[in-house]
């Protein structure tokens, strides 16, 4: 079954491509200007668009290994997240032609005169960081492609991706955890944190499954999946988030706690940077953001049974995100935040992307995997 | 005086449709007795959202307020000790432990509740209406007095969801 239905109107789909056009143009004027926070906007974006496409491949994987029924009609949304990982590999191999810009490391002269980035130089140098940069992309999207085919082989009678998706969650969920020690946390080559991965795994996790059920409830509202995707089925992703968000500030507070208690000078550097003048601000911002609004929000039965809520709490949550990597990207080399238009214009035509992706995709699949052993399970979800 | 009828069916589906003829019928339904969870059960029967997750967050409230107040009042007013340099009262390192007395004061305080309004206490003799639902039956209990008990109309309901067994049972045998 093909979809029908047109998910985008002609006029929607100009203004993302006048979005993106804007982004890529604030990109090449924006490089020109201010080649530093350019290149940190677009280590934003691009580990923005790979959480998303992680996470789309993640639920998929962790459906198939936890053998669960109920996800079986909302499986091709995922499905079609993850063809938004492939983007963010372009975004962070740009990443090389910026590398000197963002990445204290990555100049020889100055890791010769500093012992303490010298002794991290095995890790920490340009040739092992694009090639790890490929390996992780490669794994997850080679590997994630073939549970998708499997999935969708699966209406003509294929075997399930069970063994395979156990595979992926295990090396890939490994790599995301390297993934983040190498492109954000290396921004301040001598602060360390060993927490640090799984901190940015908990983020990629709500922001992911904020993204899912943004899509779901357009889905259900264009009339794709209406009927299809109850209410039910929205209610169990919210108290995924419900869960994950609280995961969030768990883990965030965990990495705090223990720099503050211990106070060692080398390890308080990256929370002084962030808890003084407008940055401070903005932490708690953060917090509220990420954990108070949505945790409040979601604690109650109806608000998690609400459509319109649920909306609410999932931008909410997507701002979240972008504020809590701006929080980890930008004091680095920034002592006030800053915030204008190259910010505003390359994240929105980042997000046009995404979604222009994500449509295309989802579009070119049929919306529901008919044939999937689970289906029935599924469309009678009760909760 | 009260009349019990009890019917039992072999599957889920019989029972879920019963009860729902039963409620549309005016029937009171006092329970409804399964091997395992039957999802839609609770719509049918017309029960009630739980009121327990309310009484979890009072005890969770108090919890976290004894929590922060106890460490407070130990560290802060009662014996001041100068740890690490920290100031007396340090929020950050009491919130693993208020954290940890909302966890069990919320999980006590629901599971005492749940006891104590279902009325599951040791030495309670159990009512048991059918033995076979510790099996492999479903099994419905309808309450009504005597004199307006429709027994016809319930044998007619219970025949048409393929009931295996029916009896009517009086209080006080």
């Amino acid at each position: 079954m093909k979809t029908s239905h047109l998910l985008l109107t002609k006029k929607q789909k100009v203004w993302l491509e006048i979005f993106m056009g804007l982004g890529v143009a604030t990109f090449f004027v924006g490089l020109f200007m201010d080649p530093t926070r350019t290149w940190s906007n677009i280590l934003l974006s691009g580990y923005f668009l790979t959480g998303i496409g992680f996470c789309g491949i993640m639920m998929v994987a962790i459906h198939y290994v936890s053998n669960s029924g109920w996800d079986v009609v909302i499986r091709r949304v995922p499905e079609a997240m993850f063809s938004v990982l492939p983007i963010g590999f372009i975004f962070m191999i740009l990443l090389y032609f910026g590398m000197h810009d963002i990445y204290e490391w990555s100049h020889a002269d100055v890791v010769a005169t500093d012992p303490i980035l010298a002794g991290k130089s095995a890790w920490l140098n340009p040739t092992g960081f694009m090639a790890r940069l490929v390996i992780y992309f490669v794994f997850w999207i080679l590997v994630g492609q073939k549970i998708i085919t499997k999935s969708q082989e699966e209406n003509s009678g294929g075997s399930s991706a069970i063994g395979l998706s156990a595979f992926w969650l295990y090396i890939g969920g490994i790599m995301f955890i390297f993934s983040s020690f190498d492109w954000i946390m290396s921004l301040e080559p001598h602060w360390f944190s060993t927490i640090f991965g799984l901190y940015n795994f908990s983020g990629m996790f709500t922001s992911g499954l904020a993204f899912l059920m943004i899509a779901l409830i357009l889905l259900r509202r264009n009339g794709i999946l209406k009927g299809i995707v109850k209410i039910d089925h929205l209610y169990e992703i919210a108290r995924y988030l419900f869960g994950f968000t609280t995961f969030w500030v768990y883990i965030w507070f965990s990495q705090h706690m223990l720099i503050w208690y211990a106070n060692i000078p080398e390890e308080t550097v990256y929370y002084i940077k962030r808890h003084v003048e407008v940055f401070g601000s903005l932490t708690i911002v953060n917090i509220l953001l990420n954990w108070f609004i949505p945790f409040s929000i979601l604690l109650f039965r109806k608000t998690k049974r609400n459509e319109k809520s649920l909306l609410i709490v999932a931008s909410i949550i997507l701002v979240g995100r972008w504020v809590d990597l701006y929080m980890m990207i930008f004091p680095p080399h920034y002592k006030i935040p800053v915030f204008g238009i190259q910010e505003i214009a390359i994240f929105i035509g980042t997000l046009s992307l995404m979604i222009w992706v994500f449509v295309k995709t989802f579009q070119s699949k049929g919306p529901v995997p008919e044939n999937d052993p689970f289906i029935d399970e599924s469309l009678h979800l009760h909760t | 005086m009260k009349i019990y009828f009890v019917v039992s069916f072999d599957n889920e589906y019989d029972l879920v449709g019963a009860t729902q003829d039963f409620r549309n019928n005016g029937f009171n339904i006092l329970d409804a007795y399964t091997p395992y969870a039957v999802h839609g059960l609770d719509k049918a029967m017309g029960l009630k959202p739980s009121r327990l997750s309310k009484i979890c967050f009072g005890f969770a409230f108090i919890g976290l307020t004894i929590g922060l107040y106890g460490q407070y009042w130990i560290s802060a007013v009662n014996w001041p000790i100068n740890i690490g340099g920290k100031p007396w009262n340090s929020m950050p390192g009491f919130l693993p432990i208020a954290f940890e007395t909302t966890v069990l004061f919320a999980g006590l305080g629901t599971v005492f509740t749940l006891l104590w309004r279902t009325g599951i206490l040791p030495g309670r003799k159990p009512k048991v209406y059918a033995p076979a639902v510790t099996d492999d039956v479903f099994a419905l209990v309808i309450t009504e007095e005597t004199n307006t008990f429709d027994s016809e109309k319930a044998e007619n309901i219970s025949t048409k969801y393929h009931s295996i067994e029916w009896h009517e049972k009086l209080e006080s045998e």
